[in-house]
């Protein structure tokens, strides 16, 4: 009876030895990882594929639009987990990349905020009909976010119906104005982009309209599904 | 009984060896993109499917004399030797030591359009690629002779599940310069592909995404395309589904076959391979 249990397991190590031989003759790589391809391609290296792969941008394109500033580098090396010092880092790089609207109203108007909210285009590269100063650019904010009651949104961001819940005191106004002009100065490496500023989609004022679009009573972000025009 | 302990016990060590070699055939849970894209498939049944016409144009194509050499391609080779297509696409993109380049089958094209037609490089890009980045406009439903060779090409797989080897040291290093792309953040909007692609159940504007990183989900979009677009009213190939995620992104109109675009696509059908899903040319795709 001994006898046969080691033949089991005898045969049983024999196969995993053939399965194991098996898998590195046709091994293909293990699940995708962010850490593993790190170890593989180095930021040069990927950056030297993107100029042979984007042949249409120009020099002040590719450095605004496609090579990583500080506060992207530090994401991408550290897997989205910066430490402590690292956060304090793109914190205070953020700070400084903040600009106010010229007339340092963070209350725009709200309907040109939902104009802003809803657009879909602007800054893209290598179209004819692309980058056309004349058409101001979108933020999209549906393509993530649920903003109005009803209306489709996304998930990848929270909710914002009934944002306006909260008032338009100067604390909230600020918050929601640096937020959509800069979330990473206020959680470093979050998923939601910086619309603000050089090399990202939105002016100051459009920033602004935004504001007004969340937080004003009027806007259909904070009226009732029933209320809304269809 | 002791029969039984030890049929179980030799059952428990071989299947503890197996899933080394095993593929992930069964989707992960990514549900809700699984179930829309099986309704499309539904009302659209590959009878019905406007694609086939573009088969059969492409067919026409590969075999027309054209450019410079006044030659047709039926010598290309993609990659199992001068002329065969069957089976090609389903072990695309690889390495071709003549060029020295992964290729795309796109890309593969518009190599043998240059050495085998005699094209230049500028007649390529203005006769086969410039149609494709003259607008940004999503309605833009202008075929391209370059589609309609790569449906046909690609066709000639059909029935087979994507088997890339990934067994030389270029192959890999594209795969993981696709890997390094999927997760690397970058642009204006400070994305990268798993943003939208690494998780289930995600949805942009009410639509759900697929989740790139569940092999059946891969599977199913890479043995799609070239798709029927049915918001388009025309094929599109893998690089226009890489196309408009980059442009999404607002990073710049990355080349057809050029190296992010090879790589991308490799990662992508790297995970289609470890899926057992089958390549069903021409595919159908609502809108994206």
């Amino acid at each position: 009876m001994n006898k046969q249990i080691t033949s089991i397991i005898g045969a049983s190590i024999f196969l995993m030895a053939q399965g194991n031989v098996l898998a590195a003759d046709s091994a293909l790589p293990d699940a995708p990882s962010w850490a593993e391809s790190q170890k593989h391609i180095s930021y040069d290296e990927f950056m030297k594929a993107a100029r042979q792969s984007f042949p249409y941008a120009t020099p002040e394109q590719y450095k605004l639009r496609v090579e990583n500033d500080f506060t992207l580098k530090t994401c991408n090396a550290t897997l989205d987990q910066p430490n402590a010092e690292q956060s304090a880092a793109i914190v205070k790089f953020e700070k400084a990349r903040l600009k106010m609207p010229a007339d340092g109203k963070l209350l725009g108007d709200w309907k040109n905020g939902e104009v802003v909210a809803r657009g879909t285009t602007g800054d893209r590269i290598g179209f004819a009909d692309a980058d056309n100063p004349n058409h101001p650019n979108g933020a999209n904010c549906f393509a993530c976010h649920v903003m109005i009651p009803g209306q489709p949104g996304g998930n990848m961001g929270p909710s914002l119906v009934g944002y306006g819940k909260r008032g338009q005191s100067p604390a909230i106004l600020k918050y929601t104005y640096e937020h959509v002009y800069d979330a990473k100065m206020l959680v470093p490496c979050t998923i939601m982009p910086r619309y603000g500023g050089e090399g990202h989609l939105l002016t100051a004022s459009q920033v602004a309209d935004i504001v007004a679009f969340l937080t004003d009573p009027q806007s259909p972000v904070n009226q009732p599904e029933a209320a809304q025009k269809q | 009984m002791r029969q039984k302990v030890q049929l179980g016990l030799a059952v428990t060590l071989i299947s503890a060896a197996m899933p080394a070699f095993a593929a992930n055939p069964v989707n992960q849970g990514n549900d809700a993109w699984v179930e829309m894209q099986q309704r499309v498939e539904q009302a659209m049944p590959p009878e019905a499917n406007p694609g086939a016409f573009t088969i059969d144009d492409g067919k026409a194509l590969f075999f027309k004399k054209a450019g410079p050499n006044n030659k047709d391609l039926s010598t290309c080779d993609f990659g199992l030797g001068p002329g065969v297509v069957k089976d090609a696409y389903a072990q695309l993109p690889r390495y071709f030591p003549d060029t020295g380049r992964v290729e795309t089958l796109e890309g593969r094209l518009l190599t043998c359009m240059e050495k085998i037609q005699g094209f230049t490089p500028e007649q390529v890009k203005e006769k086969f690629l410039m149609p494709m980045y003259k607008t940004s406009g999503e309605e833009d439903g202008t075929g391209s002779d370059l589609v309609r060779l790569t449906t046909y090409i690609a066709a000639q797989s059909n029935g087979e599940p994507f088997k890339i080897k990934l067994d030389n040291a270029e192959e890999k290093k594209s795969y993981h310069l696709g890997e390094y792309m999927f997760f690397h953040r970058w642009g204006e909007m400070d994305l990268n592909c798993a943003t939208c692609h690494a998780y289930n159940e995600r949805t942009v504007r009410g639509v759900p995404l697929p989740n790139l990183l569940d092999t059946h989900t891969a599977g199913k979009i890479a043995a799609a395309f070239p798709a029927y677009v049915i918001k388009d009213g025309t094929m599109r190939t893998q690089w226009w589904r890489n196309e408009r995620c980059v442009m999404a992104m607002r990073l710049p109109w990355i080349e057809t076959g050029s190296p992010l675009d090879a790589a991308l696509t490799l990662f992508l059908r790297i995970q289609a391979t470890k899926s057992d899903v089958k390549i069903n040319i021409p595919g159908v795709k609502p809108r994206a």
